[in-house]
Parts: structure tokens; C-alpha cells; sequence
């Protein structure tokens, strides 16, 4: 780029100067015409010594035959000038340019201390008198002014670029490493998180790509963090839950072992206690292995379409003698019936295991109340109770695995604590969603929405 | 990750940081390089080139001239416009002044009466000199009109600052003050009302300028030049011989008089011959005598400065009776020729008028290579003669500084021819100084060509030089001049002290 610049600045130098010579001349041309031809040598001579100290050029007057009438420099007077440009316009040509390199060994025209190397630009113009060559105007200069010029302007030009190159490495250097910041930090974070720090967060810088990025990334990490914690504290339930049974049945069995001498009730009874373990067991491993079928993906439902309320008060109908020996009331309002696209088995899992838990909660003369209503696409189905609720503190928790509000109330109704995580993820599985709402010793109310579902022919579901 | 891009980033600012400055150079523009001199063909030798010169001659010429006759209310300020015809038979100076004789047309009216003619003019190149001969008696008042109007036409000449008007012979005055030399300072109108008081106030003295003649270097004649004097009505000449003893402010001349502490014996007086010419007497002690031979300065010379000088100013003088130490001088040697005798011992104007001069310039060449100007002396009859301004170049210069330009051995016969027309001067000279040209170098080539055109372009109407060997123009003298077409002067070859103070 650099010497596209100097090359124009170059071309531009040489063609004013061209044109300024061609302005020159041609304007000398018509002062020196009338001295010419009165000979009228003394003007001649001064208007040529005054042009070239002006413009620092060598300046001649030739007559028709091409002899130097007049020099600026009085050194070629009476000599013929063997340049074609003379020749060119002798022959007829008004002007004629042209360039010589000019050594100084060679310098005929030009001073003794030509720049060696320098160009000699010359410019011949016609002197004319009433239309008749009466004269040849020769006007000489170097171009090392323009060369003097040029190199200035390169020496300039690299001096700039010298600078502007310094500058901008440092600049680049600054925002590089401005700009790498934010990705050495995420990069550290990435680091810690392989390592299993899950705790690092980066710092959020800005509002731009990588200020979200860092953002993201914070949410990823406090994500993974949450569900190592959750990960870490569902193998420690699920290894507590496990092992507690097994526990509880090595105990029995070891006093059945051990026993002194053998009582045939006691053996009994711990042998039944064994059997309650065993099932118990049973139980978690079945939900465990359930919730491994739906992380994984693996559970499939079988979908079909069925009536919702049918469903719901099939389950409430199940329970019914449960809550009568409870001594809690249980009833169920629906009015609309609405198809839904579901696997039956699951959803009687669903709301088997609501109305199950809302009548373990509630204390002798309370109520369960299930209703179940339409609401555009969406069916609504709530669990009411009026039991012990749930604390506020424990309300976000409950639908996480193997979270008890009260661990020993729960163990002693049969409780894995899986059962409302199971619900929901087959709640989310059918496209629905589950939420509770309660309050401490007044009830608690779970509601289950799932999409109606609308045929394909558009036809009304009933 | 971070040093990588960091490494990549930098590394390829310095690629382009390099490609930058690697090729700072400027490429040469489009040029042809000069060779040896191409294969020019000058055209031939002009087929209409004039002839040869054999003998002078000088071709008439058109002179569009400003003269000034007298206005309806008697002032002399405004010019009327004349074509002259110009001979070369009479100088611009005598045609001016012949024209201002004349009786105008109705645009203005005579500076003299009818009949009045021109008796002489000498054109010493500075100082004018113009005798005029007037029909009758002329007035104060006339007399005024007469040189202002004579001063201001040859004024008109830019070489002209001094003129001198003499009537019939004697300097021009007015009453029995003298007027002097009429310089382009002078107002004609102050020395006339001086003249008016001069005889109430009874002056003693008055201050003037003159022309003082001196003698040249070489003693061959005698320069006017310009001089202040205190002229002295009660000894008219010893103010002007004083300042004959001192040096004007003009090269090329020496001492008129060697002065002397006791140089006068007795004032000077003034005598009537019995035919009526006023001859002023001058009485020079021995002394004077003395000094003068101690000068070793040329006596004819001598009494030229001193018979010119008086004549040329004080009014009503026909002569000069010269006695030294108590004796007239009547007899005086000259300088390569016959003694001169002066019978009575009257010197008169017109007995030395031919030994008045003309500093002219003469171009020779120097040790620098350069063409360097001798002023030398001329006399009027000849100084203005293209062939005598040659003949002073082939004599050689006189000064010992110098060296001619023309080749040893080359005479005035060697001249062929000379002819002045149309400003330029075409000069043949014989095949002897051809050949004895072609032993120029280049510089003594260019000397030689130049140093002879710039000397003939001293003279009035030349500005160019054809030359000629035994009629036939070539093509290039010896090495580089070209001969066809005409040759113009070359100022800058001529050292000044400028140019020497500058190399």
C-alpha cells in the first residue's frame, strides 16, 4: 500500500510539474517572441535568467535552424541542441516532453551538481511569429526536487507506518488480551468444573456476547452444582433407604439367630417385621428403577385417549374404604368429562398416589375434596385437603427425590419418598405439569393440569 | 489458547507491517535515456542568407523621435512625435538636433530663428555637445529656450545625461553667466533667473556644472566628463584648471592638469584681438610647467583639456593664449605626428575639437575564460565605426590582464567588409582569419565569436552578428558555433564584478 501511495504521490508530482512547465513555456513563448525576432538580446537574456532562477530551471532559446540564441545559463550560445524534442518541434510539433537521466558527467544542461541519478525533464515549445517557427523555447529541469520530495514523502510515510505499526501491536496486544479475559476465565472455569469444583463462577463483565456467555456459563455451573448436590444427596437416600431395611432385617434376623431359646411368637413377629422390610425394599427398588426409566428416557407410555374424570373417580373410588377407616370424608366433583391422551396405568399411578398421600395427611375428621374441571385446552384436576400441609420452606422441595417433610411419618405410612417425583416427571411426561400449594395445619392442594386432547378432524371431544 | 491468539494476532501485524516497508522504493518514472547526440540533420545553409559585405556600409533607418519645440506660451515640456529617416551618413544626434532646427508644424513653434543651422555635434557618448549656428542675435530668453529644448530632445537618447549647447562656437550663456553642462538635473529656468539677479546681487561666484575635458588613458584624445566648478567671474580660469588637476568620477581618463601649489602667476584676463575674438589669457608659473613635465603626461593633450574645457564654458570666449613661466605657448608636440603650431598663441576651439573622444567598450578575453570590458578611447570621428571597433579588438587590449580574442597575426585588411542593417552587422572577414581560427579550441571559439558580437552591439542598432569568411558563411566555425542565421550577444559570458564575486 505503501508504494501504491508514494508511486501515485509520485505520478501526481510529475504531471504538475509537466503541466506547470507546459504553462510556463507557453506563456515564455509569447514574451520572447517579439525580443527574438528585434533581437532585442538583452530582455531576452534577463526574462530567461529570471525564469530560471524562479522556477530553478535551465532555460534556452534556439532559432529556426536549432543554434541557442540565448542561454540562462550563457553556456550553450551559438550550439545546436541534438535532442529530438528540438528536432520534433522544428519539424512542426508545438510542444514536445521528454526525459533524460542526467549523470553528472553528462550534465549538458543542467548544472555540475545534478543529483546523480536524477531525471532532466525537458520541454520543447515552438516561438512563433504571425504563424511562422521563428524559434524553439527549451525549458530543462531536474526532478530531483521531486525525488528530494518523494524520498521525503517515503521517509515520512515510514515513519508513520513505524509508528502506527508500534501502536498497533500494542493495541493489539491490549485488546487481545482484553478480549481473551473473559475466555481465560471461562477457560479456568472450565478447568475447576473438571475437576469437580462445581462452586466456581466466573465474573460478569459488560452486556455484551461474552458477559452472556459468562452468565450462562455461572447458570450452568450453579445447574451442575445443584444436581451434583442433588445427585449426591439422592445416592445418599437412596443408600440410606436401602440400607435401612436391609439394616432393620439383619437386626431381626440376628436376634431370631441369637435368640437364647426359641420363642416361636417373637420369631413370628420378626419374621413379619422382615417380611414389611423385604417389601419395603421392594418398593424402593421399584421406584428407583421407575425414575431411572424416565431419566433415561426409557419410559414409554402408552398413550391413548381416555376420559379423565372416569379415570379420577375410579381412583377415588379405590381409596374410598381407606379414607372411611380414617374417618376422613371423600368426595369428587366433576361435571365435565374431557379425553385426554395418556397411559391409563400411569395417570391411576398419579392420582392413586395424590389422593393416597392427601388422606395419610389429614388427621381423623377431615375431608378430601377432588374436583376436576375444564378450562379451554387444559384439564384441571385438584387434590384438596385439609390436613397438616406442608411447611413453607418444604414446599419447593417436594417433588425432589426422596424428600420427606417428616421422615418418620413417612416411613411409618410405607413412604420411599419417590412417589411425588414420580408423579411429576409422569405428569411432565404426558405434557402436563403439577403444582401445590399449602399451608401449615390448614390442608395442602395439589393440582394437575393435562392438555385435552382435540382429535385431528377437529371433531368435539366429549 | 489465549498466547496462541495472542501469537497468530501479532505475527500477522508484522507480515503486514513488513510488506509495508519492504518495498519503499519509488520506481523510476518513464524516461529515455539521452545517448550520444542523435543523428540531427541541421537544414542546410539558409538559402536566402544576404550577401557578403565587401567594404562598410550602413543601411538607412526609420527612428520614431521625440522633439521638443516650444509650446504657444514659450515652455519647452512637451514632445512632438517625428519620423527621422536615418542615413548613415549623420548620427541620431546630429539628425535630432538638425530636426530641432526646423520650423515645426502648427502643433508647436521654432526654438530659433529661421536659417539657424547645425554647425556640429559631438557625441561623446554621456555628454552631448551641440554647436549651433543661429541666424541672428538671440536673447536671454531665446537662449533658454534654445537649450532647454536641445537638452530635453537629446535626453530622449537613454545614453545622453550631459548636454552642452555652444552658439556659433562659444558656450552658451546667459548675459556673462555661463550655463554649463545642462544635466537631466538641471532646471534650466534657476540658472536663468540666477542670471537675471547675477548683476543686482553682483556675485562673486557660482556654482556649475561642466564639461571637463581629460585625457584618455592612452593619451589619444580627451573625454568629456561631467564636473562641478565654482565658477569665479574675477578669474574664470583657475577654478576649472583646478579641477583639471583633480580626477572626475569616470574610469579611463587621467589627470588633465597636474596641479601645483604656485600654479598661478597672475589672474587670467580676458583680450579683444583685432578681430574681435575674445581670447581669455591664462598665466601659468614654471611650476606648473614643471609638474606637468614630472607627470610625463602628454603636453598636446594638455593644452586639448585645457582649450576645450574653457571654450565649452565660458561665455563669450573665442580662445585660449596659454603663457608659462612668461612664455607663450605656441608650438606643442602630438603623439604620433607633426608638432603643432599656434600662431599668437591663440588655441581655439575648433583646433583640438578633433581630438575629442569616446570612451568605447571593448570586449577581450581574461584568464577565467570569461570576456572582460576595456573602455578605451576613440575619437568622434571614428569611435562610433563598426570596422574601428574591430580594429581595436585585432590591435588586442592594452591592458596586460587581457588577451585578444582574435587570432596573433590578423590585420585591419583582413576586414573585408562590414555591413549594419537591420540591427544586425554582417562582418566578412578573409579566408586568412578562417584558417588561422581552426587552431581555436572550444573556449577561445567561443571568446572569439562573442567578444566580437558583444563589442559590436555596443553600437546604436546592433543586436546581431552574421559572419562571413571571403563571403561564404559555414556551417560551425571550429568546434561547436554555428555560423547560419544570426548571432546574438552573449551578456553572460561577460565578467562583471558581480559574477566574479559570485564564483
Amino acid at each position: 500500500m505503501t508504494v501504491s501511495v508514494i508511486q501515485l504521490v509520485g505520478e501526481y508530482l510529475f504531471n504538475q510539474r509537466v503541466r506547470e512547465e507546459e504553462r510556463v513555456t507557453e506563456e515564455l513563448a509569447g514574451h520572447i517572441s517579439p525580443l527574438l525576432t528585434s533581437y532585442k538580446t538583452d530582455d531576452m537574456y534577463a526574462l530567461l535568467r529570471a525564469t530560471g532562477e524562479e522556477y530553478n530551471a535551465r532555460v534556452l532559446v534556439l532559432n529556426a535552424y536549432g543554434v541557442v540564441q540565448a542561454d540562462s545559463k550563457s553556456i550553450l550560445n551559438g550550439h545546436v541542441l541534438p535532442l529530438e524534442e528540438v528536432k520534433s518541434v522544428l519539424g512542426g510539433l508545438i510542444s514536445d516532453y521528454g526525459y533524460y537521466q542526467a549523470s553528472p558527467s553528462d550534465s549538458f544542461l543542467m548544472e555540475k551538481d545534478t543529483h546523480a541519478g536524477a531525471m532532466t525533464g525537458i520541454y520543447a515549445r515552438s516561438i512563433m511569429d504571425d504563424g511562422a517557427l521563428v524559434g524553439v523555447l527549451v525549458y530543462a529541469s531536474t526532478e530531483h526536487d521531486i525525488y528530494d520530495g518523494l524520498i521525503q514523502v517515503t521517509r515520512q510515510i515510514a515513519y508513520v507506518m513505524l509508528a502506527v505499526s508500534a501502536f498497533v501491536c500494542l493495541l493489539s496486544i491490549v485488546i487481545v488480551r482484553l478480549f481473551m479475559r473473559p475466555v481465560n476465565e471461562l477457560q479456568s472455569g472450565i478447568a475447576q468444573i473438571s475437576k469437580g469444583d462445581f462452586s466456581y463462577r466466573v465474573r460478569v463483565r459488560g452486556k455484551d456476547e461474552l458477559s452472556d456467555l459468562a452468565r450462562a456459563f455461572n447458570s450452568m455451573s450453579t445447574r451442575i452444582e445443584t444436581l451434583d448436590r442433588s445427585r449426591n444427596q439422592f445416592v445418599s437416600n437412596a443408600s440410606h433407604e436401602l440400607k435401612t431395611p436391609l439394616s432393620t432385617m439383619k437386626i431381626l434376623l440376628q436376634t431370631v439367630l441369637y435368640q437364647d431359646s426359641f420363642d416361636t411368637d417373637m420369631t413370628k413377629e420378626f419374621l413379619g417385621d422382615i417380611d414389611k422390610e423385604i417389601d419395603r425394599l421392594s418398593y424402593v427398588v421399584s421406584d428407583l428403577l421407575t425414575l431411572v426409566s424416565i431419566d433415561s428416557g426409557k419410559m414409554r407410555l402408552n398413550a391413548a385417549p381416555l376420559l379423565i374424570r372416569d379415570l379420577v373417580q375410579e381412583n377415588v373410588k379405590r381409596l374410598s374404604p381407606l379414607a372411611r377407616e380414617r374417618g376422613i370424608e371423600l368426595e369428587f366433583a366433576g361435571r365435565e368429562n374431557a379425553e385426554v391422551m395418556g397411559d391409563t396405568m400411569k395417570l391411576n399411578q398419579v392420582f392413586y398416589n395424590l389422593i393416597d398421600n392427601a388422606i395419610k395427611y389429614t388427621p381423623r375428621g377431615g375431608s378430601v375434596r377432588v374436583d376436576l374441571t375444564r378450562q379451554g385446552k387444559t384439564v384441571f384436576t385438584r387434590i384438596i385437603d385439609n390436613g397438616i400441609g406442608i411447611p413453607k420452606e418444604d414446599v419447593l422441595h417436594i417433588f425432589d427425590r426422596f424428600y420427606r417433610v417428616d421422615k418418620a411419618r413417612s416411613r411409618e405410612t410405607g413412604g420411599t419418598g419417590l412417589g411425588l417425583s414420580i408423579v411429576k416427571q409422569i405428569v411432565l411426561l404426558h405434557s402436563g405439569d403439577i403444582s401445590v400449594s399449602s399451608v401449615e395445619n390448614e390442608g395442602t392442594t395439589f393440582v394437575v393440569e393435562l392438555p385435552v386432547y382435540i382429535k385431528p378432524n377437529g371433531g368435539k371431544n366429549a | 489458547m489465549t498466547n496462541r491468539l495472542e501469537r497468530i494476532f501479532s505475527l500477522l501485524t508484522a507480515l503486514i507491517l513488513a510488506f509495508s516497508l519492504s518495498s519503499c522504493s519509488v520506481k523510476n518514472t518513464t524516461g529515455t535515456t539521452a545517448g550520444s547526440a542523435s543523428s540531427m540533420t541541421l537544414p542546410l545553409a539558409e538559402e536566402n542568407a544576404p550577401l557578403a559585405p565587401y567594404g562598410d556600409k550602413e543601411d538607412s533607418e526609420v527612428y520614431r523621435a521625440s522633439i521638443y519645440y516650444a509650446s504657444s506660451d514659450g515652455s519647452v515640456s512637451v514632445p512632438s512625435t517625428r519620423v527621422l529617416w536615418l542615413s548613415s551618413a549623420s548620427s541620431i544626434h546630429r539628425r535630432l538636433a538638425e530636426e530641432l532646427m526646423k520650423t515645426p508644424g502648427s502643433d508647436a513653434n521654432a526654438v530659433v530663428q529661421r536659417g539657424s543651422r547645425i554647425a556640429s555635434v559631438e557625441n561623446s557618448g554621456n555628454i552631448v555637445t551641440v554647436n549651433v549656428l543661429p541666424a541672428g542675435s538671440m536673447s536671454d530668453a531665446e537662449i533658454k529656450t534654445l537649450t532647454e529644448a536641445m537638452s530635453k530632445t537629446m535626453f530622449e537618447l537613454p545614453s545622453v545625461t550631459g548636454v552642452t549647447v555652444l552658439l556659433s562656437g562659444r558656450a552658451a550663456s546667459f548675459s556673462d553667466l555661463p550655463i554649463g553642462l545642462i544635466t537631466k538635473n538641471t532646471d534650466v529656468s534657476i540658472l536663468y533667473d540666477e542670471a537675471v539677479h547675477y548683476e543686482e546681487s553682483k556675485h562673486t561666484s557660482v556654482s556649475r556644472r561642466i564639461s571637463a575635458y581629460y585625457p584618455s588613458i592612452d593619451e589619444t584624445c580627451v573625454i568629456p566628463c561631467e564636473m562641478t566648478v565654482s565658477h569665479e567671474p574675477a578669474d574664470p580660469a583657475k577654478a576649472i584648471l583646478r579641477a583639471l588637476g583633480t580626477l572626475p568620477n569616470q574610469s579611463g581618463v587621467i589627470q588633465g592638469v597636474p596641479g601645483c601649489e604656485n600654479m598661478f602667476e597672475k589672474v587670467s584676463r580676458y583680450e579683444i584681438t583685432p578681430d574681435g575674438e575674445r581670447i581669455l589669457h591664462i598665466f601659468l608659473t614654471s611650476d606648473a610647467f614643471l609638474a606637468l613635465n614630472q607627470s610625463g603626461h602628454d603636453r598636446h593633450m594638455y593644452l586639448a583639456s585645457i582649450v576645450l574645457t574653457l571654450t565649452s564654458f565660458l561665455a563669450d570666449t573665442d580662445g585660449v593664449c596659454l603663457s608659462i613661466g612668461g612664455k607663450t605657448v605656441t608650438e606643442v608636440p602630438v603623439k604620433n605626428g607633426a608638432d603643432r603650431k599656434f600662431p599668437s598663441g591663440i588655441m581655439r576651439r575648433e583646433d583640438f575639437a578633433p581630438y575629442i573622444g569616446k570612451h568605447v567598450s571593448l570586449y577581450f578575453a581574461n584568464e577565467n575564460n570569461m570576456l572582460e570590458e576595456e573602455i578605451r578611447a576613440l575619437p568622434l570621428a571614428s569611435a562610433d565605426s563598426a570596422r574601428a571597433r574591430i580594429c581595436a579588438l585585432i590591435e588586442g587590449p592594452e591592458s596586460s590582464n587581457l588577451l585578444p580574442i582574435f587570432p596573433l597575426g590578423v590585420k585591419a585588411s583582413d576586414i573585408l567588409g562590414i555591413d549594419i542593417s537591420g540591427s544586425v552587422a554582417s562582418v566578412n572577414l578573409s579566408a586568412n582569419v578562417y584558417r588561422m581560427a581552426q587552431s581555436f579550441s572550444q573556449i577561445e571559439e567561443e571568446l572569439f565569436v562573442f567578444g566580437l558580437i558583444n563589442t559590436l552591439s555596443e553600437l546604436r542598432g546592433v543586436s546581431g552578428l552574421r559572419l562571413y569568411f571571403e563571403g561564404v558563411t559555414g556551417s560551425v566555425l571550429t568546434h561547436k558555433i554555428y555560423l547560419e542565421g544570426v548571432i546574438l550577444k552573449n551578456p553572460g559570458r561577460i565578467q562583471t564584478p558581480e559574477s566574479s564575486a559570485s564564483n
